[in-house]
């Protein structure tokens, strides 16, 4: 049986294959292999849910005569097990409800089976696939950083609903179970035996021959029902709902939901619970919060798979700069598996971005992303350089020194690089125009702007000239994906999209403050709206120079309508933000202590108007008009996709131009996504 | 046969033990030495035939060092490597190696060097704790256990620094300083004469420019960078030196810290090759090495080890002594390099002019970290041919357990 050897077959092979091929493997034990073979992963929709019950109506019959005596379930994609349900089907579907029965109907059948059915799982096993697997009598895993495996619902706005719910507390205790539905996250293979998801953990050359030995011994852990987290399920579910709430704000009803349907599970029938998740999802799914978090999903698959045609294959790369994000640009980079060479003038400098670089590892190893070894190996791939030296070998070189013409000019000038090195730069605030200007080749200049701080932030964007070639910006982009960032193709123009949408924003809030609103009551507002931190608060984490800087070009290139607001344009050295521990907050460690007292009691006290956040919120909207016409960006969905990856902005509002759409907001009473547009 | 052209070369700074290089064990200093050699000659690693590299220490967690250092420096896993062994002269044994296999037109292209982290030596317990660990391990119940536990004693737990026990030859019973004070006696030569020759490495070594041969090294823990040595002592005087205590014999010693090699950290790479290889790879060499000799003496006087090996090499390339520009005889003690002097006279051998010895100091100064020292004596003396434009160079080190190595470098 030489299941290991199948890869996905290219586009274009029939989609009529069935999507579960049944094997027989001799004394009574079937193995069903899961192959969707016109996609790339294994997904839940009707069509594969009704094979699946065609299937099992034989395996029922089977099993009452004696001729079955035990099944395997398992995947021939090389990565993947089943990637959950299918999310378009679900958000198109005009009859939802239908769709949730057949899953929960048929995967109780499964636990029905009256034979024992292990799921060996290797690659990503989520959602649905992971509801599939609960329903089987065992769980075994391959030992394999491919495999992933958890619900990730939550994030989406939904809950596990077929069966999820129900069967997730009575496996591995209410406690875990919350922890599990509620984090939405996947957890790695012995991250998943430690919380009980899964009973074992082989390499996954031995996956199917250890089924078969399991099914062959025919004595099975005994489950416990955990039926003794009842007395504390009240507790349980309080608490986590407190810790929701200080999260969400509110403004996410799916974990609140989620809570509710996990913590009641264990009380109630399976056929009663199962009733709950039916209806906690349809209820969720007609929000306008889950719309916006699918199309958000949905947009981050659009980026992850944004055609690159043209693109060159990149095998080593180097920084030049080891500033803070030259320093995080280049561990991430080390860190996904490429050799990057980080370079600055000096050993000091470098010396002191290696220590970030240090860092960033000593945490992703402390968090369980990365294994001593792995974290090892990702070190190893960062070579320091001090001073000059060829890169003549290196495919990509991201620039991320000093934020001065000159000094990057100089830099891209003297760099000895080979025939075919794209340069990439992660300038915020210059022209990347001017600048490629004074390359011999400006075609090989593209922007590849990255968030801070890189470990944390996924937006890039991917900044192209009139100059820039084909080859050069697919090659950034193709790049940016293979690192696991999301690449939004930007046209130059000052600030790029991000930062001349967000600018706006923050310069008003300031006016706002100077006007005497108070800051506290500011940030509070757009925090209940759904931001993750407030507009003065923001700003003293991007650093208050920095932002004075980014409005300074800003203001230079729209005049007409943009202007410094006093505080900024004056700024107190001094106060430069949480860096500096006092900004228009103090901070203690990090931490904010207060307000800052010097900037609060200059001026007289004004209320704010009821209106805040939309006064706030219009100056990022009408710039993002203009960003549309200008052709800075080619969709709607880029800008939103963009506030929302970039800046945290209220991902449940679908970002500034949804909530436009949906307040009134835009200029003129502008529509930016027109009415017929569904997901 | 080929000619052994040594191409390009590089060291990390030397630090003495406990100080600014402690926090990288011995392949963080091998991979930096490497890196930056490649980095520097911009050679495609996978045109390397073989990885050698000299490590006395050979660090518990990674066997075979050479090979550790190789792939965390991303040489291809198809490049074999060697570590080797031969005490004190380990990284010039690296080159000799690599140096038989170029004679023999096996390979073109070596990376050869050594390595030694004398602060990360680990301590070790004594073997009567480590069969008693054992045997609780291997005990099956958890009252076996508690009984075989019930063996240990409080001197098992007495741990032995590994260093100490590596500078100290197991056969005679001396430790390095001992064979030295050794000289001391039986060539009369007195506490004043070292610290003498002691002053000189100093003053030597804190008026050379090492920064060509030097990369940086960086802590990341701390983020600091360490580009110089930090053993040179630019304001050593006789008066400081002479307050320093013997270290080895007590009240009649004269070996004192000052006047011995310090105990130090640091790695060396080179890469030796052909002609044919350094004119594809548009290398230019630096010398050749033409001409080496080992042999072995008695550990008693093992610092005396240069004087024989530097006789038989004599013996076989029938150069003299005089034929030297410079000389660099390793200074493991200021005594055993003026035993090694006034022996080499005695026997009609030869005089080393005092402006041709040691011109840019020593291990004294520079620090002695045991495996890498032979190769930087080769670097040191190339770089210092090359900017006087000078023809010949005499390498010899003395070897703990008896043995002596040298070797001729010339510019051709």
């Amino acid at each position: 049986m030489n299941t290991l050897a199948k890869n996905s077959p290219p586009p274009g092979v029939k989609p009529d294959l069935p999507p579960i091929q049944v094997e027989e493997l001799g004394d009574g034990i079937v193995l069903a292999q899961w192959d969707r073979r016109d996609r790339h992963a294994n997904i839940l929709d009707s069509h594969t849910l009704q094979t699946l019950a065609g299937h099992l109506e034989e395996w029922e019959q089977r099993a009452r005569d004696g001729s079955l005596r035990g099944l395997i379930f398992w995947s021939a994609k090389p990565s993947v097990f089943i990637a959950g349900a299918d999310i378009r089907e679900l958000a198109q579907a005009s009859n939802p409800g239908a769709l949730v029965d057949l899953g929960q109907k048929t995967f109780s059948r499964l636990a029905a089976l009256p034979v024992p059915t292990i799921a060996a799982i290797h690659g990503v096993c989520a959602g649905g696939g992971l509801e599939l697997a609960l329903a089987c009598t065992v769980r075994i895993a391959s030992r394999d950083p491919a495999t992933r495996i958890g619900f990730p619902e939550v994030q989406l706005g939904l809950l596990p609903a077929w069966g999820g719910c129900t069967r997730l507390p009575r496996l591995v205790g209410l406690s875990k179970a919350l922890a599990i539905i509620l984090g939405s996250r996947l957890y790695p293979g012995a991250k998943a035996k430690r919380l009980g998801l899964v009973d074992a953990l082989v390499p996954r050359e031995r996956l199917i021959t250890q089924a078969q030995t399991l099914l062959a011994r025919g004595s099975f852990p005994h489950r416990s029902s955990h039926l003794w987290d009842l007395p504390f399920a009240p507790i349980l579910a309080a608490w986590a709902r407190r810790k929701v709430e200080k999260l969400t704000g509110g403004n996410y009803p799916a974990p609140l939901v989620a809570i509710g349907v996990v913590t009641a599970a264990q009380r109630h029938s399976i056929s009663d619970s199962l009733a709950a998740e039916k209806s906690a999802i349809l209820k969720l799914a007609a929000t306008d919060a889950c719309h916006n978090l699918l199309r958000v999903f949905l947009l981050q698959d659009r980026a992850k798979h944004l055609p690159a045609p043209k693109a060159r294959t990149v095998r080593k790369t180097a920084v030049i700069g080891a500033g803070v994000m030259g320093s995080g640009i280049a561990q991430w980079i080390a860190a996904r598996g490429w050799p990057v060479v980080l370079r600055d003038v000096g050993a000091e400098p470098l010396a002191r971005g290696l220590q970030r670089v240090e860092r960033l590892f000593s945490q992703a190893q402390k968090r369980g992303l990365m294994t001593a070894t792995e974290a090892r190996a990702a070190r190893d791939r960062l070579v320091p350089s001090a001073g000059a030296g060829s890169l003549a070998r290196v495919d990509l070189v991201v620039e991320a020194a000093v934020e001065r013409m000159g000094v990057k000019k100089a830099l891209l000038a003297a760099l000895e690089i080979g025939p075919e090195t794209i340069f990439a730069t992660n300038t915020s605030a210059l022209s990347i125009t001017t600048l490629a200007a004074t390359l011999p080749d400006p075609s090989r200049l593209v922007g590849m702007h990255f968030f801070n701080p890189v470990h944390r932030m996924k937006l890039v964007e991917v900044v192209r000239t009139e100059f820039a070639s084909p080859e050069a910006v697919d090659t950034v982009v193709a790049f940016t994906q293979a690192i696991g960032k999301f690449p939004v193709i930007v046209r130059d123009s000052p600030g790029f999209l991000v930062n001349r949408l967000l600018l706006p924003y923050l310069l008003e809030a300031v006016r706002t403050f100077e006007g005497g609103v108070d800051m506290m009551e500011i940030d509070r507002t757009l925090r209940e709206f759904g931001m993750p931190m407030g507009p003065l608060r923001l700003l003293d984490e991007i650093g208050l120079d920095v932002a004075a800087e980014v409005g300074k070009t800003l203001c230079g290139a729209f005049p007409d309508r943009l202007q410094m607001p006093t505080l900024l344009e004056n700024l107190d050295p001094s106060l430069r933000g949480r860096k500096s521990g006092l900004g228009f907050y103090r901070y203690k460690n990090g931490h904010v202590a207060g307000v800052n007292p010097k900037l609060s009691n200059r001026r007289s006290p004004q209320v704010a108007p009821d209106d805040l956040a939309a006064r706030l919120l219009r100056p990022l909207i009408e710039e993002a008009a203009r960003c549309l016409d200008e052709k800075v960006v080619a969709d709607p969905e880029t800008i939103d996709f963009a506030m929302i990856m970039g800046t945290g902005f209220a991902p449940f509002r679908g970002g500034p131009l949804r909530t436009a759409d949906a307040e009134g907001w835009g200029p003129s009473g502008r529509k930016f996504y027109p009415e017929e547009k569904s997901l | 046969m080929n000619r052994v052209a040594i191409l390009a070369g590089v060291r990390t700074p030397f630090a003495k033990m406990g100080t600014s290089l402690r926090e990288l064990d011995a392949a963080d200093l091998g991979r930096t030495a490497v890196a930056a050699l490649l980095a520097r000659t911009g050679v495609d690693p996978a045109r390397i035939d073989e990885v050698i590299l000299g490590c006395v220490a050979q660090p518990p967690d990674a066997p075979n060092l050479a090979r550790v250092v190789a792939l965390r420096s991303g040489i291809p896993e198809s490049v074999p490597a060697l570590t080797v062994q031969r005490n004190c002269a380990s990284g010039l044994e690296a080159i000799f190696e690599a140096a038989r296999r170029l004679r023999m037109g096996e390979g073109s292209l070596y990376l050869v060097g050594g390595v030694e982290s004398m602060s990360q030596v680990p301590f070790l317990f004594p073997q009567s704790a480590a069969r008693k660990f054992s045997a609780v391990a291997a005990a099956k119940s958890p009252l076996q256990k508690i009984w075989a536990l019930g063996a240990l004693r409080l001197k098992d737990f007495r741990p032995v620094p590994g260093l100490k026990l590596g500078l100290t030859d197991p056969v005679c019973g001396l430790n390095m300083g001992e064979t030295a004070e050794v000289l001391a006696r039986e060539f009369s030569i007195g506490r004043e004469a070292q610290d003498a020759f002691a002053l000189r490495s100093h003053r030597r070594a804190a008026a050379s420019d090492f920064r060509n041969e030097i990369t940086p090294a960086y802590d990341t823990r701390h983020g600091l960078a360490i580009e110089e040595d930090n053993g040179i002592r630019s304001g050593q005087s006789l008066a400081a030196l002479a307050k320093l205590k013997p270290i080895f014999e007590e009240e009649t010693g004269t070996v004192t810290a000052g006047n011995s090699s310090q105990i130090t950290d640091g790695a060396v790479a080179l890469f030796l090759g052909t002609d044919a290889v350094a004119a594809r790879l548009g290398l230019t060499p630096m010398g050749y090495l033409t001409g080496s000799a080992v042999v072995g003496c008695d550990p008693v006087r093992m610092g005396m080890g240069p004087v024989f090996a530097i006789q038989r090499l004599l013996a076989e390339t029938g150069l003299r002594l005089e034929d030297a520009d410079r000389v660099e005889i390793n200074e493991a003690f200021a005594v055993q390099v003026l035993a090694v002097l006034q022996q080499l006279k005695a026997l009609g051998i030869g005089e080393i002019p005092d402006d041709r010895l040691n011109v840019h100091g020593g291990a004294i100064a520079l620090g002695h970290p045991v495996g890498a020292t032979g190769a930087r004596l080769v670097l040191t003396a190339l770089e210092e041919l090359q900017n006087q434009n000078l023809n010949r160079a005499l390498v010899s080190l003395c070897v703990g357990g008896g043995q002596g190595a040298a070797a001729w470098l010339e510019r051709l």
